[in-house]
Protein backbone atom coordinates (compact mmCIF):
# COMPACT_ATOMS: atom_id res chain seq x y z
CA UNK A 1 0.00 0.00 0.00
CA UNK A 2 1.26 3.47 -0.92
CA UNK A 3 -0.33 6.47 0.76
CA UNK A 4 0.13 9.73 -1.13
CA UNK A 5 -0.49 13.02 0.65
CA UNK A 6 -0.85 15.62 -2.05
CA UNK A 7 -1.51 19.31 -2.48
CA UNK A 8 -0.57 22.10 -4.82
CA UNK A 9 2.45 23.02 -2.72
CA UNK A 10 4.72 20.77 -0.66
CA UNK A 11 4.15 22.43 2.72
CA UNK A 12 1.00 20.56 3.81
CA UNK A 13 1.95 17.12 2.42
CA UNK A 14 5.30 17.25 4.19
CA UNK A 15 3.57 18.12 7.41
CA UNK A 16 0.99 15.36 6.95
CA UNK A 17 3.74 12.81 6.23
CA UNK A 18 5.56 13.88 9.39
CA UNK A 19 2.36 13.49 11.41
CA UNK A 20 1.53 10.15 9.81
CA UNK A 21 4.99 8.80 10.62
CA UNK A 22 4.72 10.00 14.19
CA UNK A 23 7.39 12.67 13.93
CA UNK A 24 7.12 16.00 15.65
CA UNK A 25 5.82 19.06 13.89
CA UNK A 26 8.68 19.40 11.48
CA UNK A 27 7.72 20.52 8.04
CA UNK A 28 10.72 19.15 6.18
CA UNK A 29 12.14 16.22 8.17
CA UNK A 30 12.87 14.03 5.14
CA UNK A 31 15.22 16.37 3.34
CA UNK A 32 18.94 16.67 4.10
CA UNK A 33 19.59 19.77 6.19
CA UNK A 34 20.37 22.88 4.22
CA UNK A 35 19.31 21.39 0.89
CA UNK A 36 16.54 22.81 -1.21
CA UNK A 37 14.48 20.47 -3.28
CA UNK A 38 13.16 21.52 -6.67
CA UNK A 39 9.59 20.26 -6.44
CA UNK A 40 8.90 21.25 -10.04
CA UNK A 41 11.30 18.59 -11.34
CA UNK A 42 10.93 16.05 -8.50
CA UNK A 43 7.34 16.33 -7.30
CA UNK A 44 7.11 12.98 -5.47
CA UNK A 45 9.06 12.28 -2.30
CA UNK A 46 9.01 9.02 -0.33
CA UNK A 47 8.84 10.03 3.32
CA UNK A 48 9.07 6.60 4.89
CA UNK A 49 7.09 3.56 6.01
CA UNK A 50 4.53 3.61 8.79
CA UNK A 51 3.92 0.99 11.48
CA UNK A 52 1.49 -0.89 9.22
CA UNK A 53 4.13 -1.22 6.51
CA UNK A 54 2.51 1.30 4.18
CA UNK A 55 4.80 3.62 2.24
CA UNK A 56 4.04 7.26 2.93
CA UNK A 57 4.68 9.70 0.08
CA UNK A 58 4.44 13.43 -0.41
CA UNK A 59 3.34 14.88 -3.75
CA UNK A 60 3.37 18.55 -4.72
CA UNK A 61 1.65 18.77 -8.07
CA UNK A 62 1.09 22.48 -8.59
CA UNK A 63 -2.02 23.16 -10.65
CA UNK A 64 -1.91 19.74 -12.35
CA UNK A 65 -3.49 17.68 -9.57
CA UNK A 66 -5.92 15.80 -11.80
CA UNK A 67 -3.22 14.95 -14.33
CA UNK A 68 -0.87 13.55 -11.68
CA UNK A 69 -3.65 11.61 -10.05
CA UNK A 70 -4.85 10.03 -13.31
CA UNK A 71 -1.32 9.10 -14.38
CA UNK A 72 -0.17 7.62 -11.07
CA UNK A 73 -3.49 5.81 -10.56
CA UNK A 74 -3.15 4.48 -14.11
CA UNK A 75 0.33 3.16 -13.32
CA UNK A 76 -1.02 1.51 -10.16
CA UNK A 77 -3.68 -0.19 -12.32
CA UNK A 78 -1.18 -1.36 -14.95
CA UNK A 79 1.39 -2.67 -12.47
CA UNK A 80 -1.18 -3.92 -9.92
CA UNK A 81 -0.35 -2.14 -6.70
CA UNK A 82 -2.61 -0.11 -4.47
CA UNK A 83 -2.59 3.63 -3.88
CA UNK A 84 -4.48 5.70 -1.32
CA UNK A 85 -4.86 9.41 -1.93
CA UNK A 86 -5.28 12.16 0.63
CA UNK A 87 -6.02 15.52 -0.97
CA UNK A 88 -4.86 18.01 1.62
CA UNK A 89 -6.07 21.08 -0.23
CA UNK A 90 -9.58 19.64 -0.10
CA UNK A 91 -9.11 18.33 3.42
CA UNK A 92 -8.13 21.76 4.65
CA UNK A 93 -10.86 23.52 2.67
CA UNK A 94 -13.50 21.01 3.79
CA UNK A 95 -12.71 21.62 7.44
CA UNK A 96 -12.75 25.36 7.00
CA UNK A 97 -9.44 25.47 8.75
CA UNK A 98 -7.77 28.41 7.12
CA UNK A 99 -7.89 30.75 4.21
CA UNK A 100 -5.86 29.59 1.24
CA UNK A 101 -3.99 32.87 1.46
CA UNK A 102 -2.52 31.92 4.81
CA UNK A 103 -1.31 28.58 3.45
CA UNK A 104 0.14 30.40 0.45
CA UNK A 105 1.98 32.89 2.64
CA UNK A 106 3.33 30.18 4.92
CA UNK A 107 4.49 28.18 1.95
CA UNK A 108 6.19 31.09 0.23
CA UNK A 109 7.77 32.65 3.31
CA UNK A 110 7.85 29.94 5.99
CA UNK A 111 10.22 31.89 8.23
CA UNK A 112 7.82 34.84 8.41
CA UNK A 113 4.42 33.16 8.27
CA UNK A 114 5.03 29.45 8.88
CA UNK A 115 5.06 29.57 12.67
CA UNK A 116 1.65 31.25 12.75
CA UNK A 117 0.10 28.64 10.53
CA UNK A 118 1.92 25.56 11.74
CA UNK A 119 0.33 24.95 15.18
CA UNK A 120 -3.18 25.38 13.90
CA UNK A 121 -2.68 23.34 10.76
CA UNK A 122 -0.88 20.67 12.72
CA UNK A 123 -3.65 20.29 15.26
CA UNK A 124 -6.36 20.26 12.62
CA UNK A 125 -4.50 17.92 10.33
CA UNK A 126 -3.82 15.54 13.19
CA UNK A 127 -7.52 15.47 14.05
CA UNK A 128 -8.43 14.98 10.41
CA UNK A 129 -5.90 12.17 9.92
CA UNK A 130 -6.95 10.45 13.12
CA UNK A 131 -10.56 10.56 11.99
CA UNK A 132 -9.56 9.10 8.65
CA UNK A 133 -7.56 6.37 10.36
CA UNK A 134 -10.51 5.49 12.60
CA UNK A 135 -12.71 5.25 9.51
CA UNK A 136 -10.16 2.95 7.86
CA UNK A 137 -10.13 0.70 10.95
CA UNK A 138 -13.90 0.18 10.88
CA UNK B 1 6.06 -6.42 -20.20
CA UNK B 2 4.32 -3.07 -20.59
CA UNK B 3 5.42 -0.54 -23.20
CA UNK B 4 4.12 2.98 -22.70
CA UNK B 5 4.43 5.67 -25.37
CA UNK B 6 3.75 9.17 -24.12
CA UNK B 7 3.40 12.63 -25.64
CA UNK B 8 1.67 15.94 -24.90
CA UNK B 9 -2.04 15.19 -25.23
CA UNK B 10 -2.12 11.45 -25.89
CA UNK B 11 -3.96 12.11 -29.12
CA UNK B 12 -1.42 12.01 -31.98
CA UNK B 13 2.23 11.03 -31.48
CA UNK B 14 1.76 8.37 -28.80
CA UNK B 15 -1.35 6.99 -30.52
CA UNK B 16 0.48 6.60 -33.84
CA UNK B 17 3.63 5.13 -32.23
CA UNK B 18 1.65 2.58 -30.22
CA UNK B 19 -0.45 1.68 -33.29
CA UNK B 20 2.72 1.06 -35.34
CA UNK B 21 4.06 -1.06 -32.48
CA UNK B 22 0.89 -3.19 -32.40
CA UNK B 23 0.79 -3.54 -36.19
CA UNK B 24 -2.36 -1.46 -36.59
CA UNK B 25 -0.45 0.86 -38.93
CA UNK B 26 1.98 -0.42 -41.61
CA UNK B 27 5.74 -0.14 -41.18
CA UNK B 28 6.61 -0.27 -44.89
CA UNK B 29 4.57 2.62 -46.30
CA UNK B 30 2.99 5.92 -45.27
CA UNK B 31 -0.69 5.37 -44.36
CA UNK B 32 -3.51 7.34 -45.99
CA UNK B 33 -5.64 9.91 -44.19
CA UNK B 34 -8.42 7.39 -43.51
CA UNK B 35 -6.05 4.91 -41.87
CA UNK B 36 -4.95 7.53 -39.34
CA UNK B 37 -8.41 8.79 -38.43
CA UNK B 38 -9.76 5.24 -38.17
CA UNK B 39 -7.33 4.56 -35.32
CA UNK B 40 -9.03 4.43 -31.93
CA UNK B 41 -8.41 7.68 -30.03
CA UNK B 42 -6.53 9.44 -32.88
CA UNK B 43 -7.22 13.17 -32.30
CA UNK B 44 -10.04 12.18 -29.95
CA UNK B 45 -8.59 12.16 -26.43
CA UNK B 46 -10.64 14.57 -24.32
CA UNK B 47 -8.52 17.12 -22.39
CA UNK B 48 -10.06 16.04 -19.08
CA UNK B 49 -8.81 12.48 -19.70
CA UNK B 50 -5.21 13.44 -20.42
CA UNK B 51 -3.01 11.49 -18.03
CA UNK B 52 -5.00 8.26 -18.21
CA UNK B 53 -3.02 5.46 -19.87
CA UNK B 54 -4.97 3.64 -22.59
CA UNK B 55 -4.27 0.16 -23.87
CA UNK B 56 -3.74 0.13 -27.65
CA UNK B 57 -3.18 -3.62 -27.90
CA UNK B 58 -0.50 -6.28 -27.83
CA UNK B 59 2.53 -6.72 -30.05
CA UNK B 60 3.74 -9.94 -31.65
CA UNK B 61 5.62 -10.92 -28.45
CA UNK B 62 2.59 -10.45 -26.19
CA UNK B 63 3.80 -7.16 -24.69
CA UNK B 64 0.99 -4.81 -23.77
CA UNK B 65 1.28 -1.43 -25.49
CA UNK B 66 -0.21 1.73 -23.95
CA UNK B 67 -0.32 5.39 -24.92
CA UNK B 68 -0.49 8.32 -22.56
CA UNK B 69 -0.65 12.12 -22.60
CA UNK B 70 1.31 14.03 -19.97
CA UNK B 71 0.63 17.63 -20.95
CA UNK B 72 3.71 19.82 -20.33
CA UNK B 73 4.61 17.72 -17.27
CA UNK B 74 6.46 14.94 -19.06
CA UNK B 75 9.74 15.22 -17.15
CA UNK B 76 8.38 15.71 -13.60
CA UNK B 77 5.64 13.13 -14.09
CA UNK B 78 8.09 10.57 -15.44
CA UNK B 79 10.30 11.26 -12.42
CA UNK B 80 7.29 10.73 -10.12
CA UNK B 81 6.32 7.53 -11.94
CA UNK B 82 9.89 6.24 -11.60
CA UNK B 83 9.89 6.89 -7.84
CA UNK B 84 6.47 5.31 -7.42
CA UNK B 85 7.31 2.17 -9.39
CA UNK B 86 10.57 1.74 -7.48
CA UNK B 87 8.71 2.18 -4.18
CA UNK B 88 6.06 -0.35 -5.21
CA UNK B 89 8.78 -2.86 -6.03
CA UNK B 90 8.03 -3.02 -9.75
CA UNK B 91 10.92 -4.55 -11.68
CA UNK B 92 12.56 -1.98 -14.00
CA UNK B 93 12.56 -4.57 -16.77
CA UNK B 94 8.76 -4.89 -16.54
CA UNK B 95 8.19 -1.59 -18.33
CA UNK B 96 9.55 0.63 -21.05
CA UNK B 97 8.59 4.28 -21.38
CA UNK B 98 9.19 6.09 -24.67
CA UNK B 99 8.67 9.81 -25.29
CA UNK B 100 7.10 10.25 -28.74
CA UNK B 101 6.56 14.00 -28.53
CA UNK B 102 9.93 15.13 -30.01
CA UNK B 103 8.88 13.60 -33.34
CA UNK B 104 5.83 15.84 -33.68
CA UNK B 105 6.26 18.60 -36.26
CA UNK B 106 4.81 22.11 -36.40
CA UNK B 107 1.90 21.18 -38.64
CA UNK B 108 0.68 18.46 -36.25
CA UNK B 109 1.01 20.81 -33.27
CA UNK B 110 -1.03 23.54 -34.98
CA UNK B 111 -3.55 20.97 -36.26
CA UNK B 112 -3.99 19.56 -32.76
CA UNK B 113 -4.50 23.05 -31.37
CA UNK B 114 -7.14 23.87 -34.02
CA UNK B 115 -8.91 20.56 -33.56
CA UNK B 116 -8.96 20.39 -29.76
CA UNK B 117 -8.93 23.95 -28.52
CA UNK B 118 -10.73 25.83 -31.31
CA UNK B 119 -13.00 22.95 -32.33
CA UNK B 120 -12.04 23.25 -35.98
CA UNK B 121 -11.94 19.47 -36.09
CA UNK B 122 -12.03 18.91 -39.84
CA UNK B 123 -9.25 21.36 -40.71
CA UNK B 124 -7.22 20.52 -37.60
CA UNK B 125 -7.41 16.79 -38.13
CA UNK B 126 -6.29 17.13 -41.75
CA UNK B 127 -3.31 19.21 -40.64
CA UNK B 128 -2.33 16.68 -37.98
CA UNK B 129 -2.46 13.83 -40.51
CA UNK B 130 -0.49 15.86 -43.09
CA UNK B 131 2.21 16.44 -40.47
CA UNK B 132 2.14 12.82 -39.34
CA UNK B 133 2.57 11.58 -42.90
CA UNK B 134 5.72 13.72 -43.26
CA UNK B 135 7.14 12.41 -40.00
CA UNK B 136 5.95 8.82 -40.42
CA UNK B 137 9.37 7.26 -41.27
CA UNK B 138 10.77 8.75 -38.05
CA UNK B 139 7.94 7.12 -36.05
CA UNK B 140 8.61 3.75 -37.72
CA UNK B 141 12.33 4.10 -36.90
CA UNK B 142 11.55 4.96 -33.27
CA UNK B 143 9.29 1.93 -32.87
CA UNK B 144 11.92 -0.30 -34.49
CA UNK B 145 14.43 1.06 -31.99
CA UNK B 146 12.07 0.27 -29.10
CA UNK B 147 11.60 -3.28 -30.41
CA UNK B 148 15.38 -3.68 -30.66
CA UNK B 149 15.68 -2.59 -27.01
CA UNK B 150 13.04 -5.17 -26.03
CA UNK B 151 15.00 -7.98 -27.67
CA UNK B 152 18.24 -7.11 -25.83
Amino acid sequence: MNIIYHAKRPYLPLLACALHLGLNNEAEPFLPAGQRRDWRTEPLLVAGSDSDGATVCCLAHGRHGGLYRRTLAGMAGIFSFSLAWVDLDREIAAHGLTAQLRVFLADRWPAAFGHRLLPRITADLRASLLARRREDCR
Amino acid sequence: MNIIYYCFAGAHASVVASAIHCGLLPGDRVPAFGEFVDLPYYDRTAPRLIGTPYLMGQDEYGHRVYFLGLWDQRKPLMAAVGVLLATAGVDERASLFQDAFPLINFSTKIGGLLSKRYRLTNLGRRMTVWGMQRQYPAFVAMVADVKRKLQQ
